[in-house]
């Protein structure tokens, strides 16, 4: 087993320009450990995909350099071996059986007969693919060809991993078992790079993520770095009474900076959402200038902040360059108050 | 290089399977076409030629009493040879479009490998045009004087022929990603294949026409396939299509690295 410290994929300034002019991606820079697992995120058209085939050496880059293990992926036979790659198309012919699948792609990769069966069977358990096996690849429903291309990607026992979008098509039970399977995988010390559109199995699986817009790394971090960076998660308050008064109690709070606010509160069926920032919020006073307004506060909570709320911020680069404090475990700062009213002006 | 052999066979295998699972339409243009031009021209010109009474001395089907399927076997049988090269093409644009091309560039061998067993599979496919033509031309008054000769020269020859000038709708297609543009490439033979002495011996071919004629690698290909149905043996022929039969598969192969390289700049 490598070492969990070893360095298993190397990105430098890599660059991407197609013959039709298309800058798909600039200047992008990042690593993967072994025993790790980084994730690409991004809209699309981000510029994903042409990074992950560029390290699949499917796609020669412009500029920059890319290593795996060491070895530039420009020396295509040295680092195919290497790699375990699973495309968005699943790549299977809809003639061939699941087991001529396991020969052919045994035989490319010049695996010995015998133990390709062994490791064929085993990937077909793993994958729950046994009783598919003497059937055609066009046969399978969309999620059964995906879980098929991902075995097919491990046959070759690769050190790294590159899948561009696993998930999809998978079925809740399917994505939850492939999750466990990467992370197993990472516990072997493999490293492994994939891309998703999904934040909640980028913030379960990732212990890295890159964001990409516009083919540039916009952000980069843990899950728990990203979510406190953009400050994501707000404020939210439950109000027994006087949401006609809100707005205007929230606003005197906003000029009294008091409430620094991202976005325009909403008071709906007596609750307020703002989209606070956990720093620089003064709760008691909030509390007290609801207070005054008459409204009564039965509770109060920060929403914990999730990836997605990173994702539409970055992606569109509307975040604070500042990074912000990390407050995003959900706790209750206020569980019930009285319900004492003060006086107080009115609007 | 045990290993390669292994994937090329496994990837050989594969597509004598994809043959069989498409079904019989894969045989209709470069069976039943050539079937149709054997039976229609030899009807055709055979009374055309004994009007004219032509003898032309050591060519066969131009002697006496001789009959003009005698000198055109050679040709359906190298139409369905160019024609079956379709298959190559469609086949790899359909890998392109279904990722099963990347599948291959991913591994440490790539797709030349697999370019090569279809290729391969296509050639095994000509060895069963060959001899289908081979039956529809005795049918129709061919007369096969040594069959092992006749098809142990025609059966090799045909099929790398098939695989040399495959090549170029490979090429078209990989590059493309597009199916139609076998469609589009495959007739391209049709004027090489009537610049040959596919249809006519090279004494009733205009002078101006000539050289061309002479130094179409089809040519000798037709000329070597003619006297071998005929019990003969022709070392010039022979000689000329070992020679010429490599220089289309080198030309055509440059074509198909310069697609692969384009794919990968994509």
């Amino acid at each position: 087993m490598t070492s969990p410290a070893f360095e298993a994929i190397a990105v430098t300034d890599l660059a991407k320009r197609y013959p039709d002019g298309t800058e798909a991606v600039h200047g992008v820079s990042f690593s993967v450990d072994c025993g790790e697992i980084v994730g690409l995120v991004g809209p699309n058209g981000a510029g994903k995909s042409t990074v992950l085939n560029m390290l699949a050496t499917l796609v020669t880059s412009t500029s920059g350099a890319a290593h795996v293990f060491g070895i530039s992926v420009s020396d295509r036979a040295a680092v195919r071996p290497l790699l375990g790659v699973a495309l968005q198309a699943t790549g299977l012919d809809p003639l061939m059986t699941v087991r001529d699948h396991f020969a052919v792609h045994a035989a490319l990769y010049g695996l010995p007969a015998k133990a390709a069966a062994t490791r064929a069977g085993e990937l077909l358990d793993v994958f729950q693919l046994g009783p598919t096996r003497e059937r055609r690849a066009g046969e399978l429903s969309g999620g059964t060809q995906r879980r098929v291309s991902l075995a097919l990607s491990l046959l070759h026992r690769p050190r790294a991993l590159v899948f561009d979008e696993p998930t999809v098509g998978l079925d809740p039970a399917v994505r939850r078992g492939l999750w466990e399977l990467l992370e197993d995988l990472r516990s072997q010390g493999l490293a492994v790079l994939f891309s998703t559109h999904y934040m909640d199995e980028a913030d379960r699986l990732c212990q890295r993520i890159e964001l990409l817009s516009g083919g540039r790394i916009v952000a980069s971090g843990t899950p728990e770095e990203l979510k406190a960076r953009v400050a994501t998660g707000g404020l939210r308050l439950r109000i027994r009474d006087g949401a006609d008064r809100a707005e205007a109690a929230l606003g005197l709070a906003a000029d009294h900076g008091i409430l620094r606010s991202r976005g325009i509160p909403t008071v709906h069926d007596g609750v307020i959402d703002v989209e606070a920032e956990p720093g620089r919020t003064s709760i008691s006073g909030l509390i007290s200038i609801l207070e005054e307004f008459g409204i009564e506060v039965v509770d109060l909570h920060w929403r914990e902040g999730s990836l997605d709320d990173v994702f539409v911020r970055l992606a569109d680069g509307t975040a604070d360059e500042e990074p912000l404090p990390s407050v995003m475990t959900e706790h209750r700062v206020l569980a019930r108050r009285g319900g004492h009213r003060r006086g107080g002006p009115r609007p | 290089m045990r290993l390669t052999l292994r994937a090329v066979w496994v990837l050989y295998r594969r597509s004598l399977r994809e043959l069989v699972a498409v079904g019989p339409q894969t045989l209709v243009a470069p069976l039943l076409v050539p079937s149709f031009v054997l039976l229609a021209y030899s009807g055709l010109f055979s009374e055309v030629f004994r009007r004219l009474d032509l003898h032309i001395t050591g060519t066969p089907g131009f002697g006496s009493g001789s009959h003009y399927v005698q000198y055109l076997i050679a040709a359906p049988i190298v139409m369905s040879a160019l024609l079956a090269t379709a298959s190559a093409g469609i086949g790899v644009a359909v890998e392109r479009q279904l990722g099963f091309y990347d599948r291959m560039e991913l591994s440490p061998l790539g797709p030349s490998i697999s370019q090569f067993g279809r290729r391969l599979a296509d050639g095994t496919r000509i060895a069963l045009f060959v001899v289908v033509l081979s039956l529809v031309g005795w049918a129709a008054g061919a007369e096969i004087a040594n069959w092992p000769l006749a098809l142990g020269i025609t059966v090799p020859m045909a099929a790398a022929l098939s695989v040399a000038w495959g090549g170029l709708t490979f090429s078209l297609c990989l590059r493309t990603g597009s199916a139609e543009a076998a469609q589009a490439v495959t007739p391209l033979f049709l004027p090489v294949l009537f610049f040959s002495t596919a249809f006519v011996p090279l004494a009733l071919i205009p002078q101006l026409l000539r050289p061309v004629v002479e130094y179409n690698p089809l040519s000798a290909v037709c000329d070597a396939i003619r006297l071998a149905y005929s019990g003969q043996i022709d070392a010039s022929a022979l000689l000329r299509s070992a020679v010429g039969i490599p220089v289309i598969a080198a030309v055509t192969q440059t074509l198909v690295i310069r697609a692969e390289r384009r794919v990968r700049q994509r």
